[in-house]
């Protein structure tokens, strides 16, 4: 028996669990002559005296008592329950009978929590591949108003202008002032009120949510959407600082001369300051001008 | 049939089933002292440990109709429940061991006898020893280690706890237990074929 041979038994040697009595000769006779081998048995044999130290030593140490209490206390409550459900047939066991094994049961208990997740993953991508299908069946059916209104009505900070002597007046609103007036969030929740507005009423006749509407005013959702589908209007500009935020309101057009621009600190030109200039007032429940807009 | 302790585990498991209670308290002390200890050994804590212990005969009350006898003994299957416990719980709690005790009253004081305490105390403090080297282990050295050498089953009975190869137990024990001569190697006196072993080397 070779090094190699006698370092697979070992262990076994160590542990008196060798059986083959051919091993045990061979073995030894190769221990008697090589001391390495003989040191890593004596090694082995250290190792198992210590463990069995420690198994003897430990031979005694128990549970202690009260996991007994509680485990009788919750073999009885098991029973109890058991003896209930089984009461109308007194020959039945107290708990269930083990079931008889087949390959079935045996692998439906195995892997039923990972059927019903995967099931339930594949219900959950079914549902989205059809709502995206359905989604993108109803989408070119939309008006094209209602998608442009939305454009100009989500964004209130003025995008930056050209800087062109001639352009109106509109297009050259600073964009600081708009932002010092902090009023940006408010309007752009009403601008997103009123576009969600259109996408709830599309296909019906276009009313005000408030009831009748006053004369000489045109109902919010057909100013966006005759304003978007026909005219090139200019972002909100705020009117008011501070107050309570816009939830619903209504926009009224309006016809004002150009020299007003400058009350808005827009510049004016002076040659065509006595020009009419349409534009979309925004009026709040509270009867204020919240914002404005120009239509070029 | 009434529950004796001629009967074995599985006739005391049938018994219990049927709502004997005198089967399952009979099946529950011959077993207990074996999970406790197999806990207490994996992870050093007498709280986790009783825990288990708790836990193992609990899922027997439960779910004790889930054993099947022919797949296996009764112990192989409390051993792997207490197994799968101790590992959650060890993975979950993190439990560490320090290597080195020096705590004063860390061992069972019972245990010392009053005729050769000199001795007792060396037993003491080889057994503290061999304790901590065991816990030290990594746990899948550990459990064949507790297995095997500590609950003395057979490499077939722990590869069965273990839900392994028999070759997978032979080897990890091989290897675990290198590791321990590692660590016991100052516990051990040198003997005359080691002393001759490392002459020859030299």
């Amino acid at each position: 028996m070779s090094c190699q041979q006698v370092e697979t038994w070992l262990v076994d040697l160590a542990r008196g669990r060798v059986t083959d009595a051919g091993v045990c000769a061979d073995a030894e006779q190769h221990l008697a002559a090589c001391p390495h081998c003989a040191a890593r048995l004596n090694e082995e044999k250290f190792v198992t005296d210590a463990l069995r130290t420690v198994a003897a030593h430990d031979t005694n140490v128990n549970a202690p008592a009260h996991v007994e209490a509680v485990l009788l206390a919750a073999f009885r409550a098991q029973a109890e329950i058991q003896t209930d459900a089984n009461e109308t047939n007194a020959s039945a066991p107290v708990f269930k009978a083990a079931p008889e094994r087949s390959f079935l049961p045996s692998f439906a208990d195995r892997f039923w929590p990972r059927m019903a997740l995967t099931a339930l993953a594949v219900a959950v991508a079914l549902a989205l591949v059809i709502f995206a299908a359905l989604r993108a069946q109803l989408q070119p059916t939309q008006p094209q108003q209602t998608a442009n209104a939305n454009a100009p009505m989500k964004s209130v900070a003025p995008a930056p202008q050209p800087a062109n002597a001639n352009s109106t007046p509109q297009q050259k609103v600073p964009e600081q002032r708009v932002d010092d007036m902090g009023r940006a969030a408010q309007i752009n929740l009403v601008a997103k009120n009123v576009s969600g507005a259109t996408k709830r009423q599309r296909g019906r006749a276009v009313k005000s949510p408030r009831g009748p509407e006053p004369v000489g005013t045109v109902g919010v959702m057909d100013v966006v959407a005759r304003a978007s589908d026909e005219e090139n209007v200019t972002p909100f500009m705020p009117l008011v600082a501070g107050g309570t935020p816009l939830t619903s309101g209504q926009l009224v057009r309006v016809s004002m001369p150009r020299s007003a621009l400058a009350s808005l600190g827009l510049p004016v030109n002076p040659a065509s300051g006595g020009d009419a200039v349409k534009a979309d007032v925004l009026l709040g429940d509270d009867g204020l001008a919240h914002a404005i807009r120009f239509v070029r | 049939m009434r529950a004796s302790l001629q009967n074995t585990d599985e006739e005391l498991w049938r018994l219990a089933l049927a709502g004997d209670e005198g089967a399952f308290t009979l099946l529950y002390r011959r077993r207990q002292g074996a999970i406790y200890r197999f806990a207490w050994q994996m992870c050093g804590s007498e709280t986790l440990a009783e825990d288990v212990t708790q836990e193992v005969f609990m899922a027997l009350v439960r779910d004790g109709v889930r054993y099947d006898p022919a797949r296996g003994t009764l112990a192989a299957y409390l051993y792997g429940i207490a197994r799968r416990q101790v590992l959650r719980r060890l993975e979950k709690e993190r439990v560490f061991v320090e290597l080195a005790s020096d705590e004063e009253g860390a061992t069972d004081e019972r245990l010392i006898a009053a005729h050769d305490p000199l001795g007792e105390l060396t037993r003491r403090e080889t057994v503290e020893a061999v304790r901590q080297a065991v816990l030290a282990l990594p746990a899948h050295y550990r459990e064949v280690v507790v297995l095997c050498e500590l609950h003395e089953l057979s490499y077939a009975e722990a590869a069965e706890v273990l839900a392994c190869a028999l070759g997978t137990v032979r080897s990890r024990l091989a290897r675990a237990r290198m590791m321990l001569c590692e660590r016991l190697r100052a516990l051990r006196p040198a003997s005359g074929a080691e002393i001759e072993a490392k002459r020859v080397c030299a």
